[in-house]
């Protein structure tokens, strides 16, 4: 049987924090058309997609330079986004933000610093999958992705229809 | 681009930070500085209250400057409170565990009493 045929949206927004509220509505008004997540789940996604993108456009990138989202939405079954940069002049590798990300979700809160709880936190814990690797051109790609109702992940016992776990 | 608006109430101990609009990546950095600058200001035993009601949006780094002017206030003797936050704005502080550290109220008064 042939697949739901998935809903794919492309962006490319400049390097510039000042675009980032524009994108944040749209992931809103995109979740809620397009998927059935609760408006809990649809803020969370707009905090993944804010986060992500801040991080290809602070870390990962040099002005006037461009980062591409693109949102791939599957009716009842899933949201996956993947956020590309194109690397800054002194390349970071996908396994030092992922050795980073992890020694940062073990660290005390008080104990942090300003930084360090996107990927640690919001990303990691509101998804179920998370990819981090590096472009062949350079540069890193994100992708996530949040599954809704997919038979090969339980539902917690919640209210909330989205919050579903994999189990191993 | 997001807007942001801050007030800062002062009444005897008591300064209440009226935060109005998003905090985001080009905010975030003008909200804590006008922050950074009240706690410099305040006497021991005094009370900081962030009224979040009209606060629709915050990143991690917002999160991640809460916790350094908590560190900062107790530091000095005081309290840090926050009051009236917006489901989706409670739900951040939920997930990195700070609403277990720093105190939250459903209103003004109760802050104020605390």
């Amino acid at each position: 049987m042939q697949g739901k045929k998935p809903i794919i949206i492309k962006i490319e927004l400049p390097t510039n924090a000042y675009f980032m509220s524009g994108i944040r509505d749209f992931t809103l008004k995109m979740i809620e058309n397009t998927t059935d997540f609760s408006k809990q789940w649809a803020y969370r996604f707009q905090s993944v997609v804010d986060e992500l993108c801040n991080n290809a456009i602070e870390h990962g990138s040099e002005k006037n330079d461009f980062i591409l989202i693109t949102f791939k939405t599957v009716e009842n079954e899933s949201i996956e986004i993947t956020v590309e940069d194109h690397g800054p002049k002194e390349q970071i590798k996908a396994s030092d933000i992922i050795k980073k990300y992890k020694e940062n979700a073990k660290k005390n809160q008080l104990e942090l610093g300003i930084r360090g709880r996107g990927l640690a936190y919001i990303v990691e814990k509101w998804t179920d999958e998370l990819e981090i690797t590096d472009r062949e051109k350079g540069g890193i790609k994100v992708r996530v992705k949040k599954y809704l109702n997919d038979p090969n992940f339980k539902k917690e016992e919640s209210n909330d229809p989205t919050h579903i776990k994999l189990t191993i | 681009m997001a807007e942001i608006n801050i007030q800062i109430i002062n009444e005897e101990k008591t300064h209440t930070v009226v935060i109005n609009g998003q905090l985001d990546e080009s905010t975030v950095d003008e909200f804590a500085e006008k922050v950074y600058a009240l706690i410099e200001t305040i006497e021991s035993n005094s009370k900081v209250i962030f009224d979040l009601e009209g606060l629709t949006y915050l990143n991690s780094k917002s999160l991640g400057y809460t916790t350094d002017f908590y560190n900062k206030i107790i530091a000095k003797e005081s309290k840090l409170i926050l009051a009236k936050p917006q489901a989706n704005v409670k739900d951040e502080f939920n997930l990195i565990g700070l609403d277990q550290i720093i105190p939250f109220t459903q209103t003004l008064n109760e802050a104020k009493q605390m």
